[in-house]
């Protein structure tokens, strides 16, 4: 099934990545509180964010900018999750594992906001329905308790924590079904 | 319960903060335990507790203790906060 860009739902829009929006978007993912929680913290440079906006797959790789009332205030994203087995090399609508992830701009004013929820239920709704993933898989810093909670919220179940830190947490179409019942009694868009 | 209280109450309980805490300089934007998790947890005591139900720009503009007053004397005038 072809998708047509951008989503729209749950008050929030999400548009392909643009090349306009890839200084914005560099800026948001070099601010500390974005970069700290981020598996690679190195500070990224224009060119080397110009060359990965070229390298972008959109086979393999999502990248959605989040706009609510006509202002950008994030990024979300889905990357095809091959676990060991690169030779895969899956493309999103046949992964079985989707790894989703996101980050509200460091200076928004929703971001510690329930506004936050919206993108990622309208962008699992979309990876649920339109792609054949089985489940979804996070990963998080095992300090980052907020993130945690957030997950917690859309439905993840805690995993492992590995040698890094990093917390594996998992999202069944079930669980998520459920979660999602409990957000949109609140989020009544 | 007056209605100021049953208000601290509904934070503390959200925010997982003692009473003690809560009070009108209390913004999302400044308090480490106020995140969006803990925003859904607070709408949804608010709504039971006061047995009103926010439109969403309310609940999206709920961003702090003292706006949170604000947005439910809308709702209901008759309240004392």
């Amino acid at each position: 099934m072809t998708t047509t860009f951008p989503l729209t739902g749950y008050g929030v829009k999400l548009s392909l990545l643009s090349e306009d929006k890839v200084e914005q978007v560099r800026l948001w993912r070099n601010h500390p509180e974005v970069a700290n929680n981020m598996l690679d913290k190195s500070v990224i440079s224009k060119s080397q964010q110009q060359r990965w906006f070229n390298s972008l797959n959109n086979q393999r790789q999502l990248y959605l900018v989040i706009s609510y009332k006509e202002e950008d205030i994030g990024v979300i994203y889905a990357l095809v999750d091959d676990g060991d087995d690169e030779k895969k090399a899956q493309p999103l609508n046949k992964a079985n594992v989707i790894a989703p992830g996101l980050y509200i701009a460091p200076e928004c004013q929703y971001r510690n906001s329930v506004l936050a929820f919206c993108p990622s239920l309208l962008f699992i709704d979309y990876l649920f329905q339109m792609q054949s993933c089985s489940y979804l898989k996070a990963k998080v810093f095992s300090y980052n308790t907020a993130a945690i909670r957030y997950n917690e919220a859309l439905g993840y179940n805690k995993k492992d924590v590995d040698e890094d830190n990093l917390l594996t947490m998992t999202l069944s179409r079930e669980n998520y079904q459920r979660a999602k019942n409990k957000l949109t009694k609140v989020l009544r868009f | 319960m007056t209605d100021n209280i049953k208000l601290i109450h509904a934070f503390s309980i959200a925010l997982e903060l003692p009473e003690h805490e809560v009070n009108d300089g209390l913004e999302y934007s400044s308090h480490k335990k106020w995140d969006s998790t803990a925003h859904m947890i607070l709408v949804a005591q608010l709504e039971n507790d006061f047995d009103v139900m926010f439109e969403i720009d309310d609940i999206i503009d709920m961003s702090s203790f003292a706006k949170a007053k604000e947005i439910l004397l809308k709702y209901d005038e008759k309240l004392s906060l």
